[in-house]
């Protein structure tokens, strides 16, 4: 659980230290900052908004930088903190969109850019729905591995949405460092609240693939893709990143993971769908 | 470092096997590590306890290289690690 409070606007007050770790973009644009201020977390997203988090990732504080819109904050804290601080309370967290499939669900993890949300909202207008477009948060069960719902609302670039969306779906206000447009879940694009079992994870790779292939990934490809697409508060905290370390392994191990490559054109999005269902059929009846 | 060298996992060294494969974290840098094949079975014998020597006739014994050659690759292979700080004498 996490305790979420709005402040009101201020400015980015210069900070004396120097951050611990850094989000950047590709073309070096800083998106995130990481700092400690006294015994909290101090997290800067560059002329949107500061977050405070508490030591134990129970609490954020939100501080937005004047004329930035409720929706732009609201996302932040969605999107990024709640799973760096749940994250920071032992709980896995990893850059992934989830969908149901019969018995349960997948996850395609990825970076930005690789088509997470195109697929989920793909999925979603199509006898399906999604539980998250950007962030997979995992709770561990007995019987495996379950990934929890997050917010109801997706992102998708503009060509995306022009492709795959009609006037059935709301659009909900765009926020404010992103031109993707946010479309609302409802019924024509449909949304899970359930927690479902998590029956596999694809990662998504080339976008110069000239068919749907997938490659089951063993090992430490299977290792690293988990580790490489997971939030983390605190990489400097020893205690953290032993956990880390296991929980990865945990779920590394007991989710089926491929490597999923596919042609990025709309129009093949109908046999992705169809080959991730199969896919997904098959792991729980192995030939 | 020699072949009577018996080098240890310190504590801020995690590791787990994943399939074949070992993956390695150090704490200390947060630097993770992935050691497979030949250097999957050396870090295996050094954390069972062996000296560099006795790692050397595992490695040769089990993939049929001779003993002078393992024994030169199993002694660079722990000289790197404990560069990394990953074992320590």
């Amino acid at each position: 659980m996490i305790r979420y409070e709005k402040r009101s606007a201020r400015m980015q007050a210069a900070l004396d230290a120097e951050p611990f770790h850094r989000y950047t973009f590709e073309d070096g644009t800083v998106w995130t900052e990481f700092y400690r201020s006294g015994d909290v977390y101090l997290l800067r997203f560059p002329d949107l908004a500061d977050f405070e988090v508490s030591a134990d990732g129970t609490v954020v504080v939100s501080h937005p930088v004047e004329d930035v819109d409720d929706a732009t904050v609201e996302h932040l804290y969605v999107n990024q903190l709640v799973p760096l601080a749940l994250s920071r309370q032992g709980r896995p967290a990893f850059h992934a969109s989830v969908v149901t499939v019969p018995g349960g669900a997948v996850a395609f993890l990825g970076k930005t850019g690789m088509g997470k949300s195109t697929l989920a909202a793909s999925f979603a207008l199509h006898d399906a729905a999604f539980l998250t477009d950007d962030a997979l948060i995992i709770e561990e069960a007995k019987d495996g591995c379950r990934a929890l719902p997050s917010h109801a609302s997706l992102r998708l670039w503009e060509d995306s949405v022009d492709a795959l969306v009609d006037e059935r779906v709301a659009k909900a206000s765009a926020i404010s460092y992103s031109t993707k447009a946010r479309l609302l879940a409802g019924d024509a694009l449909a949304y899970s609240e359930e927690s479902q079992p998590l029956l596999a994870a694809f990662v998504l790779e080339s976008a110069d693939a000239s068919d749907v292939t997938f490659r089951e990934l063993s090992g430490l490809d299977r290792y690293m893709a988990w580790l490489g697409n997971s939030f983390l508060l605190d990489i400097e905290d020893h205690e953290l990143l032993a956990q880390h370390f296991e929980w990865t392994h945990r779920i590394s191990g007991a989710v089926p993971t491929f490597a999923l490559d596919y042609p990025r054109d709309y129009g093949m999005l109908p046999d992705v769908r169809r080959a991730v269902r199969q896919r997904a059929a098959a792991i729980g009846n192995p030939t | 470092m020699n072949l009577d060298t018996q080098l240890s996992i310190p504590p801020q060294v995690m590791s787990r096997l994943v399939g074949d494969e070992t993956v390695l974290l150090n704490l200390s840098s947060g630097i993770y590590f992935g050691v497979d094949g030949v250097a999957q079975r050396i870090w295996e014998s050094v954390a069972e306890g062996h000296s560099l020597g006795q790692a050397a006739a595992t490695i040769a014994a089990e993939f049929e290289v001779d003993e002078e050659r393992a024994q030169a690759d199993v002694v660079e292979f722990a000289n790197d690690l404990v560069e990394r700080g990953l074992l320590i004498e």
